[in-house]
């Protein structure tokens, strides 16, 4: 049997590139990372830290983490051979909200650094809104016919930023270091697939056998079985880093390097030129950038300087200030959005974030049994009316799905699946009716964020409208994950579950809309803290489905699995999520590049940044 | 005097002590640690992996034991390392504390001068129509919180002028434009005159409201009337004898308004993302970085202790009749 390979094939022209890519991408899919909210302190500690009698917190940023998602390798989806750019130039200024540049650059502690590594760093391959496959330092990769064995093939002549040439000893080093949490790696678990991985956890002085250099343009590594996510959820992710820089340094030590906290070396089309903690980056283009969709030389603009926001009403200001060409603003109020779209001189630009935002049902040991059926959850959607809640609650800024599970990209889903759209009353009503509600019981619903958001006071007048009554409780902040994952009841061995009914919550899902990465919220054995299955959610058939797209190789064979998950999920819903978050991208009218590709998370690959330029 | 001193500072150990064991019992009891807060879906962090990153950072060591093994770092001179980032903490601070200082510094100036200028007018024109205008600066600048005025301030200084005009009068944040083609003295300067006017805009009406009062209650004192009656002119008797003894509680003033600079500084320094120690302060409060608030609670609770101490050093000096024994 043949290996197959995923080799792209240049092509003379730009143009239909995006156009065709996103015609074929049948395939792959991307998984992101998570953009973390951070919790605020109580103001008690916070006046005390001031020696004041005044206290107050801090207003807690906004939204909460998306769940990764990933994709597989695309068979031959050719990476664009890209000439050089014309027109260039220009000083590209760009904003980042809160989480930017706030934890060191070293790619093993992956948090928030994306907006200064899309500029500077490269991955092996990124994985475009889309799906297709952005190839940065790979030129393409083979995948063994067993499915365990990924090898790829790197750029010829990429150097780094210091003129270093870029070796296959590079990948090995970043994704060894990956594994060693001495060094300050959080991304252990992503590398867990390799062969070999496990060892090098236990005993951080070896290196990892499944991680092979075959030359210094090629590496190989080895799987301890097949797993299709590993391009989503791995090489799309992990950004490489220079081995020279950490040569002779104490693993502990590498955190506090100037590679880490000063100046990071890439080997993407903009080198950093100056850095100030918290406050700005700024580059110069990188001559010799060289890329694997055969782009070579130096990138369009002259210079790219990234602020720093702690503070999301700072970020809309600089905006409206006119100090910025393109900032990026996570989920707005419908008055906020309004404020962006009247800046003048720029365009807010919807962006598709893959984050849902649900119900998630406690299927294991609720108050109110009935909630084990069902019906009665299908109800529960039904009673919705999701285009009055986004439009004229929630001012526009949310989508309501087409189907419930429409983030799920097409390729994955099954034609058919129910919409439980629009609002219908009576089938809620008779949902209920035939599971035998009784409309005395009151739910225990707890929310998150923990702030009162307009749309949820709705949803309980709606649910009352059918005979469903509940109790509302914030989620706290600084106790979000143990409230909402864990078995709270700890004086019985077995899994109660968490304490509430139904838990609402803002911004968990993929940030891409593909099914890679399910698993971790859905399959059986992810019950925290294995994973973030909430619900207690079983199903055999699920499980089996979703293992069974890991083991294949061609899209089309991993489609026919996602689409029967997708059908469980449809009839099931143990989460319930009812409609889509939407960011937008603020952009000048100079600011020529973003218009060519969907724009989407920051944390998001397969943007082509060597192309952004300021024009006229 | 030295023996005064000497007094203060040995009274101020057990005070920072003091405040240090409150500032790590109340940040560490508070929920959330930084390592559970950055266990989401899809996230690096897996719930797994939590109790071995915990004790990577020590953080499964008991209360007590984490903060003596703080505090021995402590006087060794080493605050630490980050938490969450991992970079020096004591680089951190000593790279924000000169930029908290240029901003509490300019703002501290300006409230001084204003404040004790206006004071002294209002008071020698009492009731007048610049009075009854100054009494309305003194309401709003005690009544506006700071964040409110820091966003009023940029809309209609910065958003406003840009947006009708395109001019940039007064940028939105920032220390520096990071790509100004200005001299960098110049552009910081321009960064600052926003922020530094809103975080004086409270200290000039306090400073105006004592120097006021205290103007008052001075001119009508014996020896004013006195002075009066010997026939000395008017402005000589305003300066020499009224101003003299009405400027004297200003000294106070002056060092206990160095808690409410800070506690300002935190929310200026956040909405116009000018990197001192009160961003930082707040940073790492979202982050749960307790080896970072330790580091800001025990420089921030120092600098207060000083000052304090500074003021009665200083008052003891101008008031001939507080003798220290």
């Amino acid at each position: 049997m043949a290996e197959l390979t995923h080799t792209p094939i240049p092509e003379p022209a730009r143009d239909p590139v995006v156009a065709r890519l996103m015609d074929s991408v049948t395939a792959a899919q991307v998984s992101r990372r998570s953009v973390l909210k951070a919790a605020v302190f109580a103001g008690t500690s916070a006046a005390l830290v001031a020696c004041s009698t005044t206290t107050e917190s801090a207003s807690p940023a906004a939204s909460a983490p998306a769940t990764a998602a990933p994709a597989t390798a695309a068979p031959v989806t050719a990476a664009p051979a890209t000439a050089a750019p014309a027109p260039s130039g220009g000083t590209i200024r760009m904003g980042a909200f809160e989480g930017g540049l706030t934890d060191g650059f070293l790619p093993w502690k992956s948090f928030g650094q994306e907006f200064a590594w899309n500029w500077c760093a490269q991955s092996l391959v990124s994985i475009a809104a889309d799906g297709s496959i952005l190839y940065d330092l790979a030129t393409g990769f083979d995948v063994s016919p067993d499915g365990t064995t990924y090898t790829f093939h790197l750029v010829e002549g990429a150097t780094w930023h210091d003129g270093t040439p870029v070796t296959a000893a590079d990948v090995a080093f970043t994704y060894n270091t990956g594994l060693r949490v001495t060094a300050g790696s959080n991304i252990g678990g992503r590398i867990a697939p390799i062969k070999g991985s496990a060892a090098v956890v236990a005993d951080e002085s070896l290196d990892c056998e499944g991680i092979r250099v075959i030359d210094d343009l090629t590496i190989a590594f080895d799987l301890d079985e097949p797993n299709a996510q590993i391009t989503p959820n791995l090489f799309a992710i992990v950004r490489i880093a220079p081995k020279h820089p950490f040569d002779g340094k104490a693993l502990a030590d590498y955190t506090s390097l100037p590679i880490s906290q000063e100046l990071f070396i890439g080997s993407g089309p903009y080198k950093m030129v100056e850095f100030k903690a918290k406050e700005f980056v700024n580059f110069e283009p990188h001559a010799g950038y060289k890329n694997g969709t055969g782009y070579s030389g130096p990138p369009a603009a002259e210079k790219v300087s990234i602020r720093i926001y702690a503070d999301d009403a700072a970020q809309i200001l600089s905006t409206q200030s006119g100090e910025v060409d393109f900032n990026y603003v996570r989920r707005p109020s419908g008055d906020k959005l309004k404020t962006l779209q009247e800046i003048s001189g720029m365009t807010a630009q919807q962006s598709l974030v893959g984050f849902n935002i649900f119900f998630s049902v406690n299927l294991h040991s609720p108050s109110a049994p009935l909630l084990k059926d069902k019906n009665v959850r299908k109800a529960l959607v039904w009673a919705l009316d999701r285009e009055l809640l986004v439009g004229e609650v929630l001012g526009g800024v949310f989508k309501v799905p087409d189907v419930v599970n429409h983030w799920i990209q097409k390729w994955a889903v099954a034609d058919g699946l129910e919409t439980y759209h629009p609002q219908n009353v009576d089938k809620a009503k008779e949902l209920l009716a035939a599971a035998g509600w009784d409309s005395s019981i009151v739910l225990d619903v707890r929310h998150y964020p923990p702030t009162l958001d307009p749309d949820i006071p709705v949803i309980q007048a709606m649910w009352e409208d059918v005979g469903v009554k509940i109790k509302l409780t914030p989620l706290p902040d600084d106790t979000f994950v143990a409230d909402f994952y864990e078995d709270k009841d700890k004086s019985t061995p077995e899994d109660d579950g968490p304490n509430y009914d139904i838990a609402f919550v803002y911004g968990f899902g993929t940030l891409d809309g593909s099914p890679w990465g399910s698993d971790e919220t859905l399959g059986s054995t992810r019950v925290y803290p294995n994973g973030f299955n909430s619900m207690r959610f079983k199903s055999e058939e699920w499980d089996t489905e979703f293992a069974a797209a890991l083991k294949e190789t061609t899209p089309e064979a991993q489609a026919t699995h996602f689409k029967r998950c997708s059908e469980i999920f449809n009839d099931e819903i143990p989460y319930m999520p009812i409609y889509q978050r939407v960011d937008y991208a603020v952009v000048s009218n100079t600011l020529k590049g973003p218009e060519k590709a969907p724009i989407t998370h920051p944390a998001a690959g397969g943007i082509h940044y060597w192309e952004w330029f300021i024009g006229a | 005097m030295l023996r005064f001193i000497a007094r203060r500072l040995l009274i101020a150990v057990p005070i920072l002590l003091g405040v240090t064991v409150l500032t790590f019992t109340f940040a560490n009891i508070a929920p959330g640690d930084p390592i559970s807060a950055l266990v989401r879906p899809g996230s690096d962090v897996k719930p797994r992996d939590i109790e071995k990153l915990k004790e990577a950072l020590g953080l499964n060591k008991p209360l007590p034991e984490r903060y003596v093994n703080w505090l021995g770092q402590v006087v060794q001179g080493n605050l630490g390392a980050e938490l969450v980032g991992g970079g020096s903490i004591a680089k951190a601070l000593a790279n924000r504390v000169p930029n908290t200082i240029k901003l509490m510094g300019t703002a501290l100036t300006i409230s001084v001068v204003l404040g004790v200028l206006l004071g002294i007018l209002s008071a020698f024109r009492q009731h007048s129509k610049l009075d009854n205008a100054m009494t309305v600066v003194v309401i709003s600048g005690i009544s506006l919180p700071p964040y409110l005025l820091a966003i009023l301030a940029i809309y209609f200084l910065a958003v406003v002028p840009f947006q009708l005009f395109g001019i940039k009068l007064l940028p939105a944040g920032g220390q520096v434009d990071p790509v100004s083609t200005l001299p960098p003295i110049v552009d910081e300067l321009w960064h600052l005159i926003l922020p530094a006017l809103v975080l004086a805009f409270a200290g000039t009406a306090t400073f105006l409201r004592y120097t006021r009062a205290s103007v008052l209650e001075v001119m009508h004192r014996d020896f004013v009337t006195t002075a009066r009656s010997k026939g000395l002119p008017e402005q000589a008797v305003r300066l020499r004898h009224i101003l003299r003894n009405a400027l004297l509680p200003v000294v106070t003033v002056l060092g206990l308004s160095m808690p409410s600079l800070i506690v300002g500084a935190i929310f200026v320094e956040t909405l116009f993302s000018w990197p001192g120690i009160g961003q930082y302060a707040i940073e790492s409060t979202r982050e749960h970085d307790y080896a970072a608030i330790m580091g800001v609670g025990l420089l921030t609770s120092t600098a207060i202790v000083v000052a304090n101490l500074v003021t009665d050093v200083a008052y003891a000096f101008v008031d001939p009749r507080i003798r220290v024994r």
